[in-house]
């Protein structure tokens, strides 16, 4: 299925979770944490699955939201500026169309920080803040070209983790290293093609794990633009 | 050949450069709205005509960019997978170059729009690719 993501309620709500997180080890307020836990799992199926892309009287839609749609982005032909394969734009930084992905990181690696200091008792808790912070991070900071060095970047920061969690006396410690081998196979061969739309309104991505879908959404994307594309076609 | 109207070329050139909206207004003397009108317009003509242009030799696109006027594909030229870059110039139309085998004009144009700060070819491809 060819799925939207990239709409600010995503950014929006994992900051929010992550910001009330913070300000619960800052404030000591325990009720905090137990809200973000909450939104956090209340998110997951609702809000941080985009849905199915369709084309609509003229008009490229994109929704978030399940069972519901929560948010609806509509994008008219004409308001497109740019659009990237990521796949086959193989010089191209992932992270510019991630912008948001970076002041996320430093708030869960904060959280992860601020965790250790406060309360070593949770360390392999805290641990995990850093490590999927910056575990996520990785493969937007190398092209497609350079794969290769996001494989080892993402190896190497797991058996970093899991020496600095030895260390530390975390008994999880071998857990960083074996989730970054398991990681592997998502950098490399299973990961979602991704095309990336900048329109006047902002940055959306469209994900598939499928080619022949995202080729099927390009030929559709082509159609809307040369003014062929049929009113309620999908897009996959 | 494929050219966008004058008039819409002048206004997109203008924004390619770099000028704001309202900047092309005052200079031409027409409405912000117009101005909005004729870029959207010329946007939606620059992505068929690249699309159009991949799909009549079956080149996969990696980038199209409507602002600036330029795409980057993969093409298969004498049975080998080739780097495509094509551009829309202003007074010439469409021009694509296998693996960046770019004339002056292409360096001085890419130049002009702000793609690159001075004309070099690897330069272009660099900023193309990235």
């Amino acid at each position: 299925m060819v799925r939207f993501g990239g709409h600010w309620s995503e950014w929006v709500l994992t900051g929010v979770i992550g910001g009330l997180y913070l300000c619960s080890l800052l404030t000591g307020i325990e009720a905090l944490s137990t809200i973000a836990g909450a939104l956090f799992w209340l998110s997951l199926p609702t809000l941080l699955f985009g849905r199915r892309v369709k084309v609509k009287k003229n008009r490229l839609v994109l929704e978030v939201g399940w069972p519901v749609t929560l948010f609806r982005v509509e994008i008219a032909p004409e308001e497109i500026i740019e659009v990237v394969d990521l796949e086959r734009a193989e010089g191209v930084l992932p992270l510019r169309y991630y912008r948001p992905a970076i002041s996320l990181t430093l708030l869960w690696v904060s959280v992860g920080i601020l965790g250790l200091i406060q309360d070593p008792h949770w360390s392999f808790v805290w641990f995990g803040w850093i490590y999927w912070g910056i575990v996520g991070v990785i493969p937007l900071l190398f092209p497609k070209k350079a794969k290769k060095w996001s494989v080892m970047a993402t190896l190497a920061f797991g058996a970093f983790m899991s020496c600095l969690a030895r260390l530390l006396g975390i008994k999880e410690y071998p857990m960083y290293i074996v989730t970054s081998v398991i990681l592997v196979p998502f950098i490399t061969d299973v990961r979602e093609r991704t095309v990336v739309l900048v329109t006047e309104k902002g940055t959306y991505l469209v994900s598939s794990l499928s080619d022949r879908e995202i080729e099927e959404f390009i030929d559709n994307l082509r159609r809307l633009i040369s003014g062929s594309g049929g009113s309620n076609v999908p897009a996959s | 050949m494929f050219r966008l109207p004058e008039a819409m070329e002048r206004v997109w050139l203008m924004r390619a450069r770099g000028m704001r909206e309202i900047e092309i207004a005052r200079e031409l003397g027409v409405s912000r709205q117009a101005v909005n009108k004729a870029l959207r317009d010329a946007r939606v003509k620059l992505f068929e005509a690249f699309f159009g242009l991949a799909e009549v030799f079956s080149w996969e696109i990696a980038r199209v960019n409507a602002e600036k006027g330029f795409m980057v594909a993969r093409g298969r030229c004498l049975g080998r997978s080739v780097r495509v870059y094509a551009f829309y110039i202003p007074g010439k139309g469409l021009r694509a170059f296998f693996e960046g085998d770019f004339p002056d004009y292409v360096l001085r144009h890419a130049v002009e729009l702000g793609i690159i700060d001075e004309p070099d070819r690897e330069k272009l491809i660099n900023a193309l690719e990235s």
